[in-house]
């Protein structure tokens, strides 16, 4: 491994993005400034360059960096204990219980738990685009009578394509057709672009709606086109932005959000 | 509460006998609701007994957006828990909403400038001083975004939790995928993370627990746990990752821990493309050595995801099933157990693994056909839980292996040698504070031209020990 002479090179946390590691030259210096080992290991490696082929970093030792650990006194005593259990600031961080909910018996060594799908299913096109739409709808309503208000304690009438009932069939299409236009914004940020078109939607109604519809559709999309790749995400299309690149092959994915949009209604 | 594992009970130091076969036997079944199991497994040995099982979940941890193109996506948190709760598993499970951990938990480690940064910080994230941003790391990688603060104060409050949780001994295993974000430092941002809640919960911990085991199954180094933790013995951290030009760059398999914390620190470097065998192999090896020889009255497992096959921006090569043998093999030594998240930037393989390893925690095989569920269509074409690995190259030879194994059991033996001295809580620090400040200090501008200016001074504690340095960064030629 040769000597790292661009600080891009060093470990980026994204492979496709070169990104600074820590900004090192931030942390305070302790101490005074004599002679430092440092120094003197400097004017050393000078001659050594040849010998030191790594790049590796080092964990930092010092006030700024380690933990406070308490000591060890013993292991505590039943009234420690007491009150460590009984004490608010402690227990609050227990949060609040939401299942099962007071009241709820538990029945023991009886329980179903971890089935998945039935094999079969009495669908007309067993499989297709409306089966699944009608098993997950089934699913869904099955969960609510189970959970009861639970059920909204977990915000789950807010997942996946519930939340395109509250975007219009225009809304819906202007929302994919800005999307597209995303390698065109330039340093415009998307969402910049997209509160600006969506006056009437909060920011958190927009990334709700990406995540829970125009995510998930897309990556059905490239399902059924069997497009799907090893390393592809949701964000693919974003970072060719980043990545500078003019290739339209990809574009042809587009319109199929849109004309997914518009088989669904 | 375990009856052998009743803190209570002063624990002998010394290296603890093998188990009487016979006792092994008589296992009590337990109900989900009912008394612990209260007798040790052989070590290593599979058990698919219940546990009690707590699990912390936010339920708008999915709606933090850390920004356009950016990889880390908490909806991938609410993607596990819909399947969670569609293949039933909130039957076996206690489920409970995180108390938000306030300013004042978040500073139990993290320097006082540093949180009231990061509390300040949402709003209009536009708006901040330019020096802040550099100062604490922020703006890239770890972005300000809206709501940057509450995230974190959910992710960290659900590990608080967890650990109070197995303090009280209210639960065998507690579990929080909204944890788990290991590079947060005391005093920055740090690869996607902010506030180290694992460090907060293993804190929390140390309360009531002598020794704390910290295992890392997350492709990146655990170098903001590790750091924490360097210099004590009370907690020893375990990361297996990939190591060689990919972030952060710590965690060379000679970093070892330094002062009373030498040898508590185990870092195993690997390679691209570790598949199942290899990896399950090496795991069991050391945690099965590192389970004799430390003897923690409580375990925390990292379950980053992005070690799983086809990550976005790991290397490995595991399957769901693969990097939950990890989980399994740590349940099966029967101690309090912490389950949090991590990494994880393929969110459809995330939502399986982490599924799984709930399913896993409670003693549940689940069905490979995925229930039907509000995020179905980010499953198909298969619709499956379980994921096949690639076809890629294991650059990982057995040589390699052997040699890591080798280094790493050699390191632990270390333990082993000096059973009393072991654990001394005497604050002081035996290489002398002057040279140690010295050694972690900034370069200066000469250092700053011979290599890049990002690696720090690469001496270990021996200041004669220039050769260590001159060694590659492979696992085969640290031999030479």
């Amino acid at each position: 491994m040769e000597d790292v002479a661009d600080q891009a090179e060093l470990p980026s946390f994204s492979k496709k993005r070169k990104y600074r590691t820590k900004n090192q030259s931030e942390r305070p210096r302790k101490g005074p400034t004599p002679t430092r080992k440092s120094e003197r290991l400097a004017r050393r490696m000078v001659l050594m360059t040849s010998v030191l082929l790594t790049q590796r970093k080092k964990i930092g030792v010092g006030e700024q960096f380690q933990a406070e650990i308490p000591d060890w006194t013993g292991p505590p005593s039943d009234a420690e204990l007491s009150w460590y259990r009984n004490d608010p600031n402690t227990s609050k961080m227990l949060g609040s219980r939401t299942w099962p909910p007071e009241g709820y018996v538990v029945q023991t060594n009886i329980v179903v738990a971890g089935q998945g799908r039935p094999e079969s299913c009495n669908c007309p096109y067993p499989g297709n685009f409306y089966c699944r739409l009608h098993h997950i709808n089934t699913a869904r309503d099955r969960l609510r009578s189970e959970i009861g208000q639970v059920f909204k304690e977990w915000k789950f009438d807010l997942m996946g394509e519930q939340v395109s009932e509250m975007w219009s069939i225009e809304e819906q299409l202007k929302f994919a057709a800005l999307e597209q236009l995303v390698p065109v914004f330039e340093n415009k940020s998307f969402w910049a672009v997209a509160a600006k078109h969506f006056a009437s939607k909060t920011r958190v109604d927009l990334v709700q709606y990406y995540l829970n519809v125009f995510l998930m559709r897309r990556v059905s999309n490239q399902c059924r086109l069997s497009l799907l790749e090893i390393d592809s995400d949701e964000d693919e299309a974003e970072e060719e932005e980043d990545e500078d690149q003019s290739d339209g092959s990809n574009s042809s994915q587009r319109p199929q959000d849109v004309q997914e949009v518009k088989k669904i209604f | 509460i375990f009856a052998s594992y009743n803190r209570h009970d002063p624990r002998p130091l010394k290296p603890k006998k093998k188990h009487n076969p016979q006792r092994e036997k008589k296992f009590p079944e337990m109900a989900a609701s009912g008394e612990g199991a209260s007798l040790p497994s052989p070590a290593g040995g599979e058990d698919s007994r219940r546990r009690r099982v707590s699990y912390f979940y936010e339920p708008t941890i999915g709606d933090y957006y850390y920004g356009q193109g950016h990889p880390m996506k908490p909806h991938r948190i609410r993607m596990a828990h819909s399947l969670v709760i569609h293949y039933g598993l909130h039957r076996l499970l206690e489920l409970s909403r995180p108390f938000p951990a306030s300013e004042a938990d978040i500073s139990r480690f993290h320097s006082d400038e540093y949180v009231s940064f990061l509390a300040s910080a949402t709003g209009n994230p536009t708006i901040l001083d330019p020096r802040a941003v550099k100062r604490f790391n922020v703006g890239e990688d770890c972005p300000v975004f809206d709501g940057l603060f509450p995230f974190c104060q959910a992710s960290a409050g659900g590990s608080i939790g967890a650990a109070v949780k197995l303090n009280r001994g209210d639960a065998d295993i507690t579990v929080n995928w909204a944890g788990g974000l290991h590079h947060a430092k005391k005093g920055e941002a740090s690869g996607f993370c902010y506030v180290n809640d694992i460090v907060l919960a293993i804190l929390e911990l140390l309360k009531f627990h002598r020794r704390v085991l910290y295992v890392d199954i997350d492709v990146h180094h655990g170098d903001g746990v590790e750091e924490a933790f360097f210099t004590t013995n009370r907690v020893m951290t375990v990361s297996f990752h990939k190591y060689g030009d990919f972030f952060p760059g710590t965690g060379h398999i000679t970093d070892v821990g330094a002062g009373e914390g030498k040898h508590y620190a185990v870092n195993v470097p690997l390679s691209d493309g570790i598949d199942d065998d290899t990896f399950r192999d090496l795991f069991q090896c050391i945690i099965k050595r590192v389970m004799e020889v430390y003897q923690p009255e409580v375990v925390v497992l990292q379950c980053g995801a992005d070690s799983l096959a086809g990550d976005r921006l790991g290397c490995f090569n595991l399957s769901v099933k693969g990097h939950a043998d990890c989980l399994r093999f740590l349940r099966s030594f029967n101690i309090p157990m912490m389950v949090l998240g991590g990494g994880g930037y393929t969110i459809r393989n995330v939502a399986r693994c982490w599924c799984y390893e709930t399913a896993v925690a409670v003693g549940v095989e689940p069905d490979n056909k995925l229930p039907y569920n509000d995020y179905y269509e980010y499953f198909g074409p298969d619709y499956n839980l379980h994921i096949q690995p690639r076809i890629v190259e294991n650059l990982n030879t057995t040589k390699d292996l052997e040699n890591i194994k080798n280094m790493i059991l050699d390191h632990l033996s270390k333990l082993e040698h000096v059973p009393n001295a072991q654990f001394h809580e005497r604050p002081s620090d035996p290489e002398g504070p002057e040279e140690k400040e010295e050694d972690m200090d900034k370069r200066p501008a000469q250092r700053s031209r011979l290599w890049s200016g990002g690696a720090y001074d690469s001496d270990t504690e021996d200041p004669d020990n220039m050769k260590t340095e001159a060694n590659d960064l492979s696992a085969n030629s640290i031999m030479k």
